[in-house]
């Protein structure tokens, strides 16, 4: 099943916050859906311990990148919704900047035609 | 095979919620947003095929337990005892204004008794005419103390993130927050100068005040220095330890 390699634990750790900044940009979204989408995006090699993104979405709510709204969902029951911030926006293309110079250097390095943004 | 008893997801949920409420890192909050996940996950599960019972299981066990969470938390909350420091800091200062007001309310009866009758001409007030006041203040003074013990235990155990919210608001406005200090010294100032003014005047027995009776400077120093010094601290607390208006650790792990 897993024929392809997992994502080291550091390199998940290091782009948890801009890839939840990055889906809330298309949109509020909450905790489990936010898991979700990764895993599928990834292909299952992001793989997070579900748990300990909570924190990591408290924290950023702490530091004004996103706010959170608890929401009745389609099932009757509540769910915090969490949404992007101006700060969050700003942090969002700083990490941006930062990861495709990264991917950038690796892709020359590497000799592989970086991927078009 | 005995019998088996027929699986619960209410109930199982019940279960872990109990298990993970005794954390005090843990908040209620956060407790309810990991139980609309658990049902989510279970939902989805249960949709590839597994049985409800199972899919409970493999959701819980993605959602990692309480070591793996405990920690993370603590880390984002900066941990528990900093945060009961606050409350009691809040509280003892909440307790500080309740209990002029009681001071004051004591006064309003002594003064309105001795207005409605009872002559106390005599220079030195009798043992039963404190009774009332004296009686009156210490009711009231225990009941706002219990009263703030109450309110503080439960905004700690039940509203804390949203109270925690509403201070990274207010905190994060530097000028709103210095404005604060003077405010609540003001407050407590005046408050103990009306008390001191119906209280004393009319009986020197009652409250901490035997050093701020009249124009004791000294006792009045002390007392804006004790609350300086209080509000400092809770300041200190809320920006250093708990990351309010601040920059705080990010959780490491992710």
């Amino acid at each position: 099943m897993y024929s392809a390699a997992m994502v080291s634990k550091e390199l998940v750790a290091a782009s948890t916050v801009p890839m939840v900044l990055s889906i809330l940009a298309g949109g509020d979204n909450y905790g489990y859906a936010l898991i979700q989408r990764v895993r599928e995006l990834s292909g299952g090699r992001i793989e997070w311990t579900d748990g300990m993104l909570y924190p990591v979405l408290h924290w950023m709510e702490k530091q004004a990148l996103i706010q959170s709204e608890w929401r009745e969902a389609e099932t009757g029951r509540k769910r915090k919704y969490y949404r992007l911030r101006p700060e969050g926006r700003k942090n969002l293309l700083s990490g941006r900047e930062e990861w495709l110079t990264v991917h950038h250097t690796l892709s020359k390095l590497w000799d592989i035609k970086p991927a078009s943004i | 095979m005995g019998h088996q008893t027929r699986f619960d997801l209410n109930t199982a949920l019940g279960r872990w919620r109990e298990n993970l409420g005794r954390s005090p890192s843990l908040h209620a909050e956060e407790l309810d947003e990991m139980e609309a996940h658990l049902r989510d996950a279970t939902r989805g599960l249960t949709r590839q095929g597994l049985s409800e019972e199972e899919a409970f299981l493999v959701a819980l066990r993605r959602l990692g337990g309480s070591a793996v969470l405990e920690p993370e938390f603590a880390k984002v909350h900066g941990g528990v005892w900093p945060r009961r420091l606050l409350w009691m800091l809040l509280g003892i200062q909440a307790w500080s204004v309740l209990s002029s007001l009681a001071g004051l309310c004591a006064g309003a009866t002594e003064g309105l008794a001795r207005f409605g009758g009872s002559e106390l001409s005599a220079s030195k007030p009798g043992i039963a005419d404190l009774a009332l006041p004296v009686g009156f203040y210490l009711l009231v003074y225990a009941a706002a103390l219990a009263v703030c013990l109450r309110i503080g235990w439960r905004a700690f155990e039940r509203k804390g993130a949203r109270i925690s919210a509403f201070m990274t608001r207010f905190f994060s406005r530097p000028v709103l927050a210095l404005c604060s200090v003077p405010a609540l010294l003001l407050t407590f100032a005046a408050a103990r100068q009306l008390e001191t003014m119906w209280l004393f005047h009319l009986h020197p027995l009652s409250t901490a005040g035997f050093y701020l009776y009249s124009q004791n400077i000294a006792g009045w120093v002390l007392f804006c220095l004790q609350s300086l010094g209080l509000a400092g601290l809770t300041l200190l607390i809320a920006r250093r330890r708990l990351g309010i208006g601040g920059k705080s650790a990010t959780p490491t792990h992710y």
